[in-house]
């Protein structure tokens, strides 16, 4: 664990100066403490981090049956996430998937369709940790991140020769394959994965010819080298490849039915290195270059006048180069960012789009009082440069403050934006068969946010969690899609920054583990998210969620059960999306409960099964969920060799 | 190490050849295979489709030949939702789409398009259709209109429209049944 290694040294560095706290002294001190990098952009313990952190861990998302991340945050408390016939999207906050930043190993991910990132795409194989950062992350990462960031960690590739295997068969012609392996010296590990995945079509409303979920073969495989040319550097080199088949039928309002296939790729790379000169500098470094290939064909049946086929290339560039620096009680970081992206489709104007950013940010983390008592603080700023908009700067206060052990509260402040998207600015999109067209607007601006969270985190002891959390969001000169001009048959539609937006709320989150082997859990939410330029509820967004959770452990049979239940309550939809006299229609809430048995075999093997959906909720309109859903699986996992580096562990 | 990195390596080979390895999804350019106009005649009753999806180009339609005609000779023009009538056209509506409805013309009162029609509203035909905002379609009113053709010299039709879509849910082909009107109507 490289993370928990820099973190080691780092913070080893910054105690030693300051003199106010003990660095870990062995390997076993490590690993008590879960090291989280997204509310900082720096390792920190996860209770001791100033921003408040969600994490589902390895063995959350082995619990879960989680086949892909959007699976895996479904039932997370506080996160949204709806599913649609082109995948999962999430909401944080009651702010919309565009407002969400989507991380892989700190890089962006590209190919958002309708401004937001189809999380199943990204499968669990290989992840180590997905954390959740709510509130906005724009004063360290820029743009899209004023609900909050997701970051999804992919494990390093370990010394020891392991080898491991998962094979799901389940209802809906459901395979899911995959496998990797992983090994190495001590100066060098590398691992490879592979998998494979398979679902048919599902139709929820056998009245329509329409589909509801989409078919899906899926495979993809990564290949990550880790190399540690000394005990100060690493340096770690990733490449991922990724294939979507997409199949599913569309029914317009004028009767006319479309074979949809969709085929989307996406090739990520990633460089990184990371040198700790001394014990009070952390330097790191990071390059990615990923390209997104989405090729959507419609072919409408019993004609090709309405046919359509758009071929859309989507490549970013980053490059992130910081430095931590530790000083008395201040952590100091800085850092600049470049962006480039480039985008090519036939639906833009001019058939390409590019453009440039450039970042750079700093922030400092002020262990003001660090005894019995904590209280810390941490400014940062961020200043945005684009080649389409100008300038943006964006800030962020936040502060943990911990008056006695078990308590901690977490409060912060700050501002956030959001980019117009190529396909708001460039979109040159007609639809016919549905009776309307898109113009993008190039003079759009970037959306504005004020956002203020706040936290209190009672942990008394390993047995006993209780989280108590507001929120507030201001958002303005939100784009959204205004009608440029009405005629019949053909409805124009433009965007534009004239919408504003609010979104309040608070959760509740209970952890209880009264045994060992047994953890209960449950959540409440509640979000009134508000479109203050329409005067009504945003859409979709239920104003009450709740999750429930339980585990139980039979020792003597080396079993594990798992319970889980997402509980939605009622949402606004509207029959028109920028009619203030439109229609509302407010479905009825539904409950998703999941329930899983794993049956472990010896040190090396496992077999398990479950059901998703158990209730069968779901409709084919407002609430396109998976319908109810069977599968059962084994899963192998073979160490043959062990090094001595290998001791280390995951957390 | 580099025997137990080998298998790896070879793995990482395997992935880098999946790259770009995907299909193209582009179908061959064909044609619109449907027809642009279909016309049968049932008891003296004209069942006409006509294909008036083109954005810029108009259709002209002359009833006295009962047949796409070139532009000057028609009575009536097509393009999507709007309709247009020729110089010496006019237009009477009349509630109830049914053809077999008798009809008064001596008390019909005859629109003709403005003269340099520009906005929907300058054509007499404006309207012939519901339109719902929240699914953009299209449908035909419960009415029938009555053409006077050439200022009456070539007779009258009388015409209803059933959709503005065809089977495979095209929009902008149009059908209609039309017939002639004689006096005695």
């Amino acid at each position: 664990m490289k993370t928990v290694f820099i973190w080691t040294l780092a913070t080893a560095g910054w105690a030693a100066e300051s003199g106010e706290v003990e660095a870990p002294s062995s390997a076993e001190d490590e690993e008590v403490e879960e090291i989280v990098v997204t509310g900082t952009r720096s390792a920190r313990p996860l209770g001791e981090s100033p921003v408040a952190t969600k994490v589902i861990t390895a063995e959350d998302l082995v619990d879960s049956g989680a086949e892909d991340v959007g699976d895996a945050l479904q039932m997370v408390p506080g996160v949204d996430v709806q599913q649609g016939f082109l995948g999962s999207t999430v909401r944080l906050q009651g702010l919309d998937p565009e407002h969400v930043l989507v991380l892989v190993d700190g890089q962006r991910v590209t190919g958002r369709a309708g401004g937001a990132i189809d999380l199943s795409r990204i499968p669990v194989d290989s992840i180590e940790r997905i954390e959740i950062v709510e509130g906005s992350g724009s004063a360290l990462y820029g743009s899209d991140a004023m609900g909050g960031v997701i970051h999804i960690i992919t494990r390093d590739p370990e010394s020891e020769t392991r080898i491991y295997a998962r094979a799901r068969g389940g209802t809906l012609s459901t395979i899911d394959l995959s496998a990797g392996v992983e090994g190495g010296a001590d100066e060098v590990q590398a691992r490879a994965d592979l998998g494979f995945h398979t679902n048919e079509a599902v139709d929820r409303d056998p009245s329509t010819a329409a589909t509801t979920g989409s078919g899906n073969v899926q495979g993809q495989g990564s290949f990550r080298v880790d190399v540690d040319p000394s005990s100060d550097v690493t340096l770690s080199a990733l490449a991922s490849y990724s294939r979507l088949d997409r199949d599913g039928v569309d029914e317009a309002d004028s009767g006319a039915v479309f074979e949809r296939t969709n085929l989307q790729e996406e090739l990520r790379t990633t460089l990184e290195t990371r040198w700790v000169p001394d014990e009070q500098t952390v330097l790191s470094a990071h390059a990615g270059w990923s390209a997104f290939r989405d090729q959507y064909l419609s072919d409408q049946q019993g004609s090709n006048a309405l046919d359509s086929f758009a071929d859309t290339r989507d490549q970013l560039g980053q490059l992130t180069v910081q430095i931590e620096r530790f000083y008395g009680a201040h952590a100091l970081m800085m850092g600049v960012e470049g962006l480039a992206e480039w985008l090519t489709s036939e639906r833009l104007a001019e058939g390409v789009g590019q453009r440039q950013r450039g970042g750079v940010f700093l922030q400092d983390e002020w262990r003001v009082v660090d005894g019995d008592t904590k209280f810390s603080l941490l400014p940062s700023a961020r200043l945005d440069g684009d080649t389409s908009f100008g300038a943006v700067p964006t800030a962020r206060l936040a502060a943990r403050f911990a008056p006695v052990e078990p308590l901690a509260l977490r409060v912060s402040v700050g501002t956030g934006y959001r980019a117009p998207s190529f396909r708001e600015q460039l979109l040159l999109f007609e639809n016919p068969g549905s009776g309307y067209r898109v113009d993008g607007n190039p003079d759009l601006q970037p959306e504005q946010s004020r956002q203020l969270n706040g936290s209190l985190e009672w942990t008394p002891g390993s047995a006993f969690t209780l989280l108590g959390s507001g929120f507030f969001h201001d958002v303005d000169q939100l784009i959204t899609v205004t009608t440029a001009s009405e005629e019949p048959g053909l409805t124009l539609f433009s965007y534009n920054n004239v919408a504003r937006a609010r979104s309040a709320g608070g959760e509740g989150t209970l952890e209880l583990r009264p045994v060992g082997w047994l953890e209960l859990g449950g959540s409440y939410t509640y979000t009134d998210a508000r479109d203050l330029t329409l005067e009504r509820e945003l859409e979709g967004r239920a104003r009450h969620r709740g999750t429930a959770s339980l585990s139980v452990d039979i020792d003597p049979t080396d079993t594990r059960l798992t319970g889980r239940a997402g509980l939605v309550g009622r949402r606004s939809f509207y029959s028109d999306p920028d009619d203030p006299e439109a229609t509302v229609v407010r479905p009825e809430g539904y409950a998703m409960v999941d329930l899983r048995a794993e049956q472990r075999i010896g040190r090396s093997f496992g077999a398990f099964a479950g059901v998703d959906n158990l209730l069968d909720e779901g409709d084919a309109l407002l609430t396109p969920l998976l319908p109810r859903f069977f599968y059962a699986g084994l899963r192998a996992d073979v160490t043959l060799s062990r090094s001595a580096r290998a001791t280390r562990g995951t957390p | 190490m580099i025997r137990s990195l080998f298998p790896l390596a070879l793995v990482g080979v395997g992935l880098g050849g999946l790259l770009g390895c995907a299909k193209s999804l582009e179908p061959d350019p064909v044609a619109d295979t449907a027809a642009s106009v279909q016309q049968v005649v049932v008891d003296g009753v004209v069942e006409l489709l006509l294909d008036a999806t083109d954005e810029y180009a108009w259709v002209p339609y002359s009833f006295a030949d009962a047949a796409v005609v070139d532009e000057g000779l028609e009575h009536v023009r097509f393009q999507r939702y709007r309709v247009a009538l020729a110089e010496g056209t006019s237009v009477a509506r009349l509630p109830g789409a049914d053809l077999d409805e008798p009809i008064d013309l001596d008390a019909l009162e005859w629109l003709s398009d403005a003269a340099a029609p520009v906005e929907d509203e300058d054509y007499a035909m404006f309207e012939w259709y519901a339109y719902d905002h929240a699914s953009h379609t299209l449908a035909p009113k419960d009415e029938r209109y009555v053409f006077r053709l050439s200022e009456g010299a070539e007779g009258y039709v009388v015409l209803v429209f059933d959709d503005y879509y065809d089977d495979a849910g095209t929009p902008a082909r149009l059908s209609m049944r039309w017939t002639s009107v004689t006096e005695a109507r």
